[in-house]
This record gives structure tokens, sequence and C-alpha cells, in this order.
């Protein structure tokens, strides 16, 4: 056992709240201390000592809370995260190391805030603390992100002691000890402020923001004698219409049936609701295997292709990039874990079931046991397996941008951190095949020395790897040195949007061309896929900007057989310059018509490709039906041939909360792990490749009942097909208004379930 | 400012055509039609030599200029403002704000977003709306919804804007814009009736339709009919609460026993000159 270096502590103990709740507030000697917090070094500090201080560092990050002008967008942007005394320090360590906290003896909840480093972002923190019995962890990359521990302890004679350990490094930045008579008091009283002011804004930042609730427009339905005795009722929507935190459900959602159907090899959600009509303190839930036991034999789908979990309720802006409203909405779908639920709120369980490869068809019955404190509530939930094998029309495009893990190992410090950054990185790529993707934006790196271009041909070589052995097999968009070659010449960046380019000299484009030529040399050694050449992002209508993009894609197309790849509207009359130089135009919205889309594909060869962001992450992250339509029968209308919007993940600051920084979160989010946490966005997506599938199918068929003279029913089938087509409301954005009511979409799949069912009886 | 009462004319056309309209008041805004009033940025404002509905019209003449402007944005967004009055406010007692807008220029075809018209409360919220209409050559009535404006509170403001990049640099152009008024129907009506699901099972408990309905509230109480119909067989008839503005109203249907089919859903079935229609399709079920 090791021996504890005493410190000689004052009897009197300090409080800094209500009763004898304790803050203290970890970090260097000088870094600032919280009112009333008691200060702990690496050294330790009053009523408080370390085991051994020789591994313990401490460090402290500079608390900014000034918008600072970015020239390159031409605005003023907060901090990536507002530090405060509490979060700006920390003590951390690589090694195990315990803690003794001196504290009157009794029960206790401790809290631990975990984080805001500000260091190396490929730096993975591991963190495992207990008293010996109750125990709490944290696994996560890099210097935003801030996690709080907690569980209840009894301090002895001895105080409390904790033991730190880690797989990589364990930081500690605070530690509030509450006794438990104090609890609800200081939860109010102490507690709640600092939790806001620690994973929300601090005060004086949140005084310029408004808390704007969706409106619920709905009446309070009546419920029956039985949701009032159970406290709960049990609703039932589309899984594409959102369900807004403590909206009532309408009436005839209530006990409506949850079901769906699904092909074989396909996902399929489920989803119902709980709203609550009093307090609970704890609701778990159970789902078993589904079975169906028609025809006297028993198919089952077993839990392993059952996933549980529920959608969270996140504080969201209107849009990214806006301030100062915000409000709850759906968005994250985390794994199922009991939880309590107050009254008059929402909690929506969602399901995703994969059906096997040859699942027999029929309906597949199931319940869902609920248990809500002293409740207990039986949900059942149907599916039903079409015997339909889906085919997809591998000619289209459906990519992610993407903030590779990879990039993150290079620089990553220890073991446990590079395997971690592996790991995301594979699971991730898992997880896009899984959703449908076929391919993701990838960047080349480059540098000049010794007079030349150096490049990080291996690192590409690494992620296109990964890339092929998840199944990607279509074109690579990869962006490469261009803008250090402008730097090179000009002394200057580009700027956002090519905001402050000015044109470089003709040696620029020289070079520009044997570089495009180097790496496609180096790209056919390594037997690489396609490669896109994409310059530069977003490029400006000012005629400058025009003016280099025509001249930058010229170069790259002196380059024998490499096509070019440019994020700009077509539409945009002041673009016609670049036209001749640009293979593949990707834009926004579907911006071009259908029929105008089709004709210059025909006459030129030239692609066209959207990156949706509009219903990826520029939004309140609500936008489901919107993307659900974009990736399917919208997609099917408008001629484009692929999808691939920014981005399947980005977090700016801390990545759970989106009012911090200048933008909020898109997209995916991580588990401690580095596995994947989908969000309600990314399931919306799938649905609308699946409508693609359903469609494609259908086509196929249709065409192989007239090869075979089947004329009557291809007919019939083709009338299905034009009827949905001829009921799209066309738009070049698919958002929020205008659309088809979330349940439509699943019924016009089934009528094109039942064509393809048809075909295939007649063959 | 005055109030106008028109009697609307009664047009009596195809039943698969119905354009007829209910009597409808009007309430001219005649302080908006002054081009003192609007506060122009990139443009200039001037009293035009057209009218709309015999009311002056604001000329809002746009030099679009790639290199003048704000310094920091010289491809810029020309526009003005207006602040509009009390007494020009309190559109929550009417159904629409109409305004006519004849468009200029030296292009021959405009682009996709010609001009931007906004709305906002008194806390800055805003509708923005893109008039796509805008033609060259043409005069239109643009129309809007109150129910749609989706803002809370008394719209306080207007504005109008071109984004210059959507042109080319050195086009002129000029929107002529007046006449502008509230409207509303002095009986109950139905302006837009639509299945919010195009599509549904034949077990779903309800079909949602989307409808705008106009008309005082006191003419409302009664409801809206509405069939359900295939072919000539009735399925269903229900009479719906409904209020003022763009709503859902969800038609239960666990009333009849709904086949699969193409169906006609009807508003008003019994008044030729109010009926409105659309075609809903009911599939079959899944999982019976």
């Amino acid at each position: 056992m090791k021996l504890f270096q005493l410190i000689i502590c004052t009897i009197t103990l300090t409080s800094v709240a209500m009763g004898d709740a304790l803050i203290f507030d970890f970090g260097p000697k000088e870094s600032p201390l919280r009112k009333g917090a008691i200060h702990i070094t690496k050294n330790g500090g009053e009523h408080a000592a370390w085991n051994k201080t020789d591994d313990l560092k401490s460090h402290k990050n500079e608390i900014v809370k000034e918008w600072i002008e970015n020239k390159s967008r031409g605005k003023k942007m907060p901090p990536a995260v507002y530090q405060n005394e509490l979060t700006c320090d920390h003590v951390a360590s690589s090694q195990p190391q315990s803690l003794k906290l001196n504290v009157p003896p009794g029960p206790y909840d401790v809290i631990l805030l975990c984080g805001r480093s500000g260091k190396r972002t490929s730096q993975v923190w591991d963190i495992n603390v207990t008293d010996g019995s109750a125990k709490a962890t944290a696994t996560f990359a890099g210097g935003y992100e801030l996690r709080k521990l907690q569980f209840e302890t009894t301090a002895t004679e001895k105080g409390i002691e904790l033991q730190f350990t880690t797989r990589s490094r364990w930081l500690v930045n605070a530690i509030i000890v509450i006794p438990e008579a104090d609890r609800k008091s200081a939860q109010t009283k102490l507690i709640d402020p600092i939790m806001k002011e620690c994973f929300m804004l601090p005060p004086e930042e949140m005084t310029k923001w408004k808390e704007r609730p969706r409106p619920c427009t709905l009446p309070e339905p009546k419920w029956t004698e039985k949701q009032r005795k159970d406290g709960v009722a049990v609703f039932s929507r589309p899984w594409n219409a959102p369900v807004w935190p403590a909206h009532f459900p309408q009436q005839h959602e209530l006990d409506a049936p949850v079901r769906a159907f699904a092909s074989q090899n396909e996902y399929e959600p489920l989803t119902f609701t709980l709203h609550s009509l009093k307090d609970f303190s704890n609701i778990s839930v159970n789902i078993e295997e589904l079975l169906n036991t028609a025809g006297g034999r028993k198919f089952t789908i077993s839990e392993s292709n059952i996933d549980l979990r529920f959608v969270r309720y996140m504080k969201v802006r209107p849009n990214y990039s806006t301030y100062n409203t915000y409000y709850r909405a759906p968005d994250v779908l985390m794994p199922w874990k009991p939880q309590s639920l107050m009254k008059g709120e929402n909690l929506r369980l969602w399901i995703t079931i994969k059906t096997g490869t040859s699942q027999p068809a029929g309906i597949y019955n199931g319940n869902v046991s609920v248990t809500a404190d002293n409740t207990s509530i039986s949900i059942p939930i149907s599916l039903r397996v079409l015997p339909i094998s889906l085919q997809k029309d591998q000619s289209l495009v459906y990519g992610q941008y993407y903030r590779h893990p990879l990039d993150k190992i290079v620089s990553a410090p220890d073991e446990f951190s590079r395997a971690w950054w592996q790991h995301k990185a594979r699971t991730e790529h898992v997880d896009m095949r899984e959703h449908g993707m076929n391919t993701v934006v990838l960047g080349l790196g480059g540098y000049w020395k010794n007079e030349r271009w150096n490049y990080y041909f291996d690192q590409l070589q690494h992620k296109i790897d990964l890339y092929r052995s998840v199944g990607f097999d279509k074109p690579i968009v990869c962006h490469f040195p261009c803008g250090s070659l402008y730097r090179k010449y000009m002394k200057a960046g580009m700027g956002s949007h090519l905001s402050l380019i000015k044109m470089p000299p003709d040696e620029f484009f020289t070079e520009l061309t044997d570089m495009v030529q180097t790496i496609k040399n180096e790209a056919r050694r390594r037997q690489w896929p396609e490669i896109l050449y994409y310059p530069v992002d977003e490029p400006s209508t000012a005629p400058i900007s025009v003016e280099f993009m025509t001249r930058t894609m010229a170069s790259i197309k002196k380059v024998p057989g490499v096509r070019t790849y440019v994020t700009a509207d077509p539409e945009h009359e002041q673009f016609a310059p670049m036209r001749p130089y640009i293979d593949v135009w990707c834009c926004q919205p579907f911006s071009l018509g259908r029929k105008a889309v089709l004709a210059d594909m025909k006459k030129r060869g030239v692609k066209y490709w959207c990156y949706p962001n509009h219903i990826s992450g520029e939004n309140d992250h609500t936008t489901t039906i919107g993307a659900r339509m974009t990736y399917g029968f919208g997609l099917w209308e408008s001629g484009y041939r692929a999808l691939v919007p920014w981005i399947y993940q980005y977090s700016n600051g801390d990545p759970w909360n989106n009012l911090d920084s200048s933008t909020q979160e898109f997209f995916n989010r991580t588990a401690d792990d580095g596995s994947p946490i989908p969000v309600t966005l990314w399931e919306a997506d799938r649905e609308g490749i699946d409508d693609h599938r359903y469609i494609f199918t259908l086509q196929n068929a249709i065409d192989r009942a007239r090869e075979t003279g089947q004329k009557e029913a291809a007919d019939k089938a083709q009338s299905t097909l034009n009827t949905i087509f001829n009921a799209i409301e066309v738009q070049p954005k698919y958002k929020n208004d205008g659309l088809w009511e979330a349940g439509s979409f699943d019924a016009w799949r089934w009528t094109i379930a039942e064509q393809i069912l048809a075909l295939q009886k007649l063959n | 400012m005055g109030y106008i009462k028109t009697i609307g004319l009664l047009l009596v056309w195809p039943i698969f055509y119905l354009c007829a309209q209910a009597p409808i008041e009007y309430r001219n805004l005649d302080g908006v039609n002054d081009p003192k009033r609007w506060g122009p940025s990139e443009c200039e404002t001037s009293v035009s030599t057209r009218k709309a509905w015999d009311q002056p019209v604001v000329r809002m003449h746009i030099p679009v200029d790639y290199h003048g402007g704000e310094k920091a944005y010289p491809i810029g967004w020309p526009r003005m403002y207006l602040n509009l009055k009390p007494e020009e406010q309190g559109w929550q007692d009417y159904d629409r704000l109409e305004f006519q807008l004849y468009t200029e220029s030296s292009r021959s075809e405009l682009p996709k977003r010609p001009l931007n018209f906004h709305l906002y409360n008194k806390q800055g919220q805003k509708k923005l709306i893109s008039i796509t209409s805008a033609t060259v050559g043409k005069c239109i009535t643009f129309t809007l919804n109150i129910s749609d404006i989706g803002v809370a509170g008394e719209i306080t403001k207007l504005g109008f804007n071109i984004n210059e990049s959507d042109y080319a640099d050195k086009d002129m152009v000029d929107f002529h814009i007046g006449g502008f008024r509230l409207a509303r129907a002095t009986v109950a009506q139905v302006t837009e009736l639509k299945p919010a699901a195009p599509a549904i099972f034949c077990d779903n408990r309800v079909l949602p339709i989307e409808v705008v309905v106009e008309g005082p509230p006191e003419k409302l109480t009664h409801g809206i009919p509405l069939q359900l119909k295939c072919d000539k067989h009735i399925a269903l008839t229900k009479t719906l609460p409904v209020i003022r503005g763009r709503q859902t109203l969800y038609m239960p249907l666990s009333d009849a026993k709904i086949e699969p089919g193409k169906y006609t859903l009807i508003a008003f079935p019994e008044e030729p000159t109010l009926r409105k229609e659309a075609t809903i399709t009911i599939t079959s079920s899944p999982w019976e």
C-alpha cells in the first residue's frame, strides 16, 4: 500500500454555498480560482492530498470571452468554448492516482468535471474514477469536450478516497462534494447554475440568448382512464415526423399501432413515444425477439438484429450559424438507458430492425415492455417482411464530407489514443456503408520543401485502403494542395469563398498542372479509384473569383483523362466561363430542373451532383421529412446523380453543446469507445436511399416484364410509378414546406412494393 | 387609409376548374404605396407612372453594379424597407395581403430568384419570400396568406431586396410595386385544398388534409363539409371544425370501410360556387 503524503489540514472547512457543499478547483497555483472554492494543485491543497505527485501535471488555459475578427470570413466569431475558473484549468496524469478529500464522515454526492483541456486535438482522454465501489467513466477526444461524472459515496473518518486510472491520460478540473442532507438545496442553488455555466454558456452570454420553444398548437387529448391511472400515454406517428419535447400527441395517435414493413436485408425503424402524465423516477424498457408463427412454423428476428435507442432532445439553434435563439429539438439517437421522465414530457423510443438476407416473409410480432416506476405497459409491435431483394442503382453516388480520424493518428500521443482513432475510423466507415454510402470526400496534403512538392501519399493510401475495405467503389472527390500552392506565390491565403483572392502569376497555373500530373501518376501507380480534382470549395460569383477558377480548372484539365469537381451552382450565369472545364457540378439545391440536367449530361458528359446541406446540418436537426424526400423520391425526380452533403460529423466547440462556438454541431456524434451515435437525420437519409431502391427495383422488374411480353402488368406497374412521380411537388430544396405528410412516404413505398410482388409472381 | 367594400364577381366554370370566390372586403394600405416612406439602399425609389387597382405604385430602380455598393460587399443586396405605422398593422383580422408587381429590365428574362419580399415583427423575426413569379413586361398579383407569414405578433416592417449575385453586372431592373391591400372573405370559403398525405393506407385512422380557410371567425363556427368519393361512390362525409388560415385537418376514417383506390376529396360538395376538389390514393394495408 502506498504511503500517503500527509498534509496537515485546518479543521475548518470552507463552505461555498448552502450547507456544507465543497468545490475543489484543480489547476496550477497561478490559475484563476472559483470564488469560495478550494485550490488543488498537482501538489495537493487544503483538505485534499494526492498519494504521489511525480507524474501529475497541471495546466491552465486563458479565459477568453471576446469575439475575434475572422478575416477570411469577414466577421467576428466567439471562442470555440467559453472557459471559466473551474474549467480553464486541470490536473492530469497518465498514471493511476489516489486523491483523498478531507470531509466529515457521511453520505455524499460527488460530481467531477473533466475536460476542456484546450490541448492537442488528437489526445483521447480516458477517465476512470472510483471510490472503491461506485465508479464513473468517460472517454472522449480533444480539447473542448467537458464531461460530468457523478456517483454517491460515503466518507469515512479518513474522508473520501478517489482512485483515478486510465488507459491513456485522465484529467480533473473540479470536484463538487455535496452532503446528502443538502442535496436538494445544493442542486438548485449551486449545481444547476454551475452546470448551466459549464455546459451551456456563461451568464453574461446567456442573457443574449432567448429560449423560444416550438409552440404546441395541439389541444390536450382526452386521456383514457387507464392512461390517467398509469400516468403515461403511448402514442405513435411516422418515424420521420418529429416529436417535440413537451407537445401533446394528436388524439388519433394515442395507442396507434406500432408497425412497419421491410424487404430482406433492410434496416427499418419503428418508433413510439411515452407521454407522461406525472413524474417518473425510473423508466426501463425491454424488447425481445420478434416472432412469425404463421403456417405453423416459427421464424424470428433475434435481439441482436434489434437496436433500441431513445431520441435525445438537444438545445439547438434554428440554423447552424445563427445566435441568440434556441429551443429543444429531437436530435441524437442515444443507446437506450433507464431514465427519469418529467410530467408533460415525451420520451421517444427508436427501434431499428435489420432483416436477414433470406428472412422468411410474413408478419413478425413482438412486445416492448415498459416499466415506469410501479407501472408496467406492454406495447405490441409488428414488422411485415416482404420476399423482396432490393436492388440499388449502382450508378448513383452517395458520399459524405468527412473529417478523417486517421489524420489524428500521426499526432496521437499514446497507443490508446491511436487505437481509438483507428476504431473510430473503421466503425464510421462501416456505419456509412450500412447507411447506403459508397464514397467519402478525402484530401491529399502536401508541402513545399527543398524545392519540390512533398505529398502525404501514404496517408491517403491508408484512407483508400479503409474505403475499399468497406466496399466503397465510387470516384473520390479529393482536395489537394492548391491553397498551399497559391500561398507559395502570393504569401497569403485565398480566403473563404475566394474572398481574398488576387490573380497569381502564370507560373502558378503551370505549376498547378504539374501538381495534378504528379498526383495522377501516383494514383495510377497505386491503382487508386478515380480521383475527382477539387481545388477550391464554394467559389464566389465575383469576377476575380470566376476568372481564377476558370484558369484553375483549365490548368487541371490540361492533364489528360482527369476530371474536375466544383461546389457551385451552375445556374449562376456568372459561372459560365468555367463551364467548359467542369466535369462534375455539385450544388446545394437541385437547381437545374430535370430536363436541363438530363439533357446536359447527355450532350456534354458532365455530371450533376448535389450537396444538400439544408437537410444535413444547416438547420435545427428536425428536417427529417425533407431529408427522406431529398434522398429518395426527390433525387429520383431531379435527375441528379449524387448526394454528397457536408458532413458526416463536425464539431465546433463542445460536441454536446450546440450553443457555443460559431456554429452548432453537425450530424452524427461519437460514443466513448469511438463508435458512431446516429441522429434522426442520418436515419432519414438511409430511408430515402431505401425509397430509391424500391423505385429502382420496380423499374428493373418492369423492364423484365416487358422483355417477357407481360405488357399489361408492366404498364400497370409503370402507371404506379407515374402517379407517384406526378405527385411530387418539385422543389430545388426539400426541407420543411410543401412536403408530403410523413406517412405518405411509406404508403407510396407500399404501392411500389405491391407492384414488385405482382411482377415477381408473374415470373 | 380607407376601407373599400367590393363584391367579387361570381364566376361559373366547369366543375373541375372552379375559381369561384366568396365576396371579398379590402383594406387599402395607401401609405405603403408612397415611395418617400421606403428607405432604399443601393437602389432608388420614385413614384411610378403605373397604377395598381387605381392606387399609386412605387418604382424600385436597381442598376446592378458589381463594383459599387458597400466596400466589404461590392456584390450586394439592393434593398428598400418601410416601417408600418400602427394604423397599418393589425393584419390578424384579414385573410391575405396582396399587391401588384410589374417588372422592367434590360434582361429579357429574370433570374430564378428575381426579388425577395420580407416581413418583420417587432422582435426582428422575419419571413422571407422569393417572388419567383416576377416576369419582365408582365403585371402579376402577389398574394400571401396571413396565416403563412409564421411570425409571432404584428408585422411592423416590410422589405424588398435582390441578390446582385443572381444578376449579371450592369443589368438594369425596375420593379413597380403597389396596390398594397389586405383582403378578407365575408363568408366561409376554402381557397386551397390538398391532401397533406397524397397516399395513405386504407386502415389509417385519419386522412390528413391541408386547407386554407378564409372568412370571419363567426362564419366558420359551423365547420367545413368534406366528402370522400371513389368514382360515384361516396365513402365518407364529415363536417370538420376549422379556423381561419392554413391548417391541417384530420378526417376520421374509422366510421367507414375504406377500400384501396383513387379517391376525390371534396370541400363544400353541395355548393358549386365554393366547391374545391383534390385527388388522393388509398392503398391496401401491408398488415392485413
